[in-house]
């Protein structure tokens, strides 16, 4: 897609400015339309598999009226969530509360535009990808508030307020693990990252395999990363037996479902982050991509890719519909007395070993020994 | 044609942004929705250092004075006693005073603009910046880099002091608020300094 694009620029730059311009909205356009559809789809089927998951393992069947095995399920549930009233509180703050949902989906599907999802098939390679994904989702903690502020409703803002302190705490782990893991290829860069995990047969090389500290990141990494998108064992923003439904108590219909999206836009997020820094990305494993042909290749590496993001999303469902919901003060000590300094610890480790190994992993200093 | 006038354009509209939000954050009686109205001036800022080439304050811009300083705002705002029920239109005397430090501001901004000698780099695609800031953080400016990260650690200190202090003097009192509910998302810390001190 990006290919073909820059060989249209490349043609008409000689051409005006006029027509230089168009080309450049129409490019942010469409890909931004297949980026969300790509994300509102994924969305869709992420609460049918929620579902199911949630079936399996507390022994029931789950969804499997609408379409082939329950499959078009989510498509009654957005029906329903559009003819749904929309009700605005009578003592609501209202531009607050109609303005909120629209920046908590904006700022979550926001955070799709730097992944690289293979070789040639991204929409903007980032410099600073890493942080500009973290930064982006960090306006969410904020427009959480708003809602929940603009309720006038004490359970969305206590809620809301919940939320914010957790995002805002769990936001110290992610950045010290993910910087533990941005050390190893030193860069922001997505694609930088994932092209610096090749080779070593397409898994040896991960980062998560690098040294024996990045292997602890990314466990500090999920687990705040978890926290960070309000999902059971952590999701007392919107515990439902003390606080009705939290900071979205007051919203109906599609605003509901805004901050309904978001949070799997969230999940596929975070999970894609870990995939990249941790799990190589779209590297095809044992494969030598090199030979196939280019469709091939970069259609193996979207679905590597997916495939890994998939996973870990699957692991997030398991461990909601398993683990009982932590209180607010055990929360904060998990992540004040525990990740915190684990992941401190943990950075000062990597930054250790990148010193002493001059940036080799376990792989490299291994297979280093046996080939001389 | 111009061919800046795309970047023109994203310009006017960013400093549109910046401009509306910051009047609104005046202007709104409500001091919280003035904290929020901030939202759109920092993003509005981190839209100007974005379209300059600087990607990476840019990015920064958005994560720590959104993702942190507002939310700060917002919670002091929210947690100390009554504030979001404060009237906060002033009266007419400081009216007068207002336009007259405005008008002082505004002459002396103007000036200072216009003598400026600016230094044009011409149109040149925007280069990444992360590396070059690293590097010179760690290198040429590394002894205010250390000095600031100290201030940082004192201010932490500091603020822990304040709030465990604090607590202590609270339990001595009553030993009520040791097992006050601290049910507002917070560390229990601070909320049974911010909440249940002022409640009682």
């Amino acid at each position: 897609m990006i290919e073909l694009i820059n060989n249209i620029i490349g043609n008409i730059h000689s051409s005006t400015p006029m027509i230089r311009w168009l080309v450049y909205v129409m490019v942010i356009v469409i890909s931004s339309v297949i980026v969300l559809s790509f994300a509102l789809l994924y969305e869709g089927f992420a609460t049918y598999a929620e579902r199911k998951v949630a079936g399996d393992i507390q022994a029931r069947i789950g969804p499997n009226r609408v379409g082939p095995y329950g499959l078009l399920q989510f498509v009654a549930d957005g029906v329903k969530l559009l003819l749904k009233e929309d009700i605005i509180p009578f003592y609501a703050d209202k531009w607050l509360f109609i303005i909120a949902p629209y920046i908590v989906f904006t700022a979550s599907f926001a955070a799709f535009v730097p992944l690289s999802y293979s070789d040639h098939v991204y929409v903007a390679n980032m410099n600073v990808g890493v942080l500009y994904i973290i930064a982006v989702s960090s306006v969410v903690s904020m427009a959480i508030l708003m809602g929940a502020w603009g309720s006038n409703n004490k359970w969305s803002l206590f809620g809301g307020m919940r939320a914010v302190a957790q995002i805002v705490s769990y936001e110290i782990p992610i950045i010290l693990s993910l910087l533990a893991a941005i050390i190893i290829p030193s860069s922001l860069d997505m694609k930088d990252i994932i092209l610096y995990q090749s080779g070593g047969l397409g898994i040896f090389r991960w980062i998560i395999f690098n040294n024996p500290f990045t292997l602890l990141a990314f466990f500090i990494y999920f687990t705040a990363a978890i926290a960070e998108v309000n999902r059971t064992p952590f999701d007392i923003p919107e515990a439902e037996s003390e606080l009705v439904a939290g900071y979205h108590t007051e919203y109906t219909g599609m605003r509901f479902a805004f901050f309904f999206m978001a949070e799997y836009g969230d999940m596929f997020i975070v999970s894609a982050i870990a995939a990249t820094l941790f799990f190589g990305g779209w590297q095809i494993p044992f494969i030598n991509g090199v030979a196939m042909p280019l469709w091939l290749r970069e259609t193996l590496q979207v679905v590597v890719f997916l495939t890994k993001i998939f996973v870990l999303i699957y692991v997030m469902m398991w461990i909601r519909w398993t683990l009982p919901r932590l209180r607010v003060d055990q929360l904060m000590e998990l992540c004040w007395k525990y990740l915190t300094p684990i992941a401190f610890f943990d950075l000062i480790g990597a930054s250790v070993w990148v010193l002493l190994f001059n940036g080799k992993g376990v792989y490299d200093i291994l297979s280093a020994l046996f080939v001389h | 044609m111009n061919p800046y006038a795309l970047e023109a354009a994203f310009f006017y509209l960013f400093s549109a942004m910046i401009i509306g939000s910051a009047l609104l954050v005046v202007l709104f009686r409500n001091i919280v929705r003035s904290a929020f109205a901030l939202f759109f001036t920092l993003f509005g800022v981190a839209g100007i250092y974005v379209l300059l080439g600087a990607d990476f304050v840019g990015v920064t811009q958005v994560l720590i004075y959104i993702g942190g300083v507002l939310i700060l705002i917002v919670f002091g705002v929210m947690l100390t006693h009554r504030s979001y029920s404060v009237d906060m239109f002033n009266r007419l005397g400081t009216l007068v005073m207002g336009a007259v430090s405005a008008i002082v501001t505004f002459t002396i901004i103007y000036y200072a603009v216009r003598r400026a000698p600016w230094y044009s780099v011409g149109y040149k695609p925007a280069l990444p910046t992360t590396q070059p800031i690293g590097k010179e953080l760690l290198t040429t400016y590394l002894l205010p880099f250390e000095l600031v990260s100290v201030l940082l650690v004192l201010a932490m200190i500091g603020a822990a002091y304040l709030i465990r202090s604090e607590v202590t003097t609270a339990r001595e009192r009553s030993p009520i608020t040791k097992t006050g509910d601290n049910d507002s998302g917070l560390t229990p810390e601070v909320s049974s300094t911010g909440v249940k001190e002022r409640g009682k």
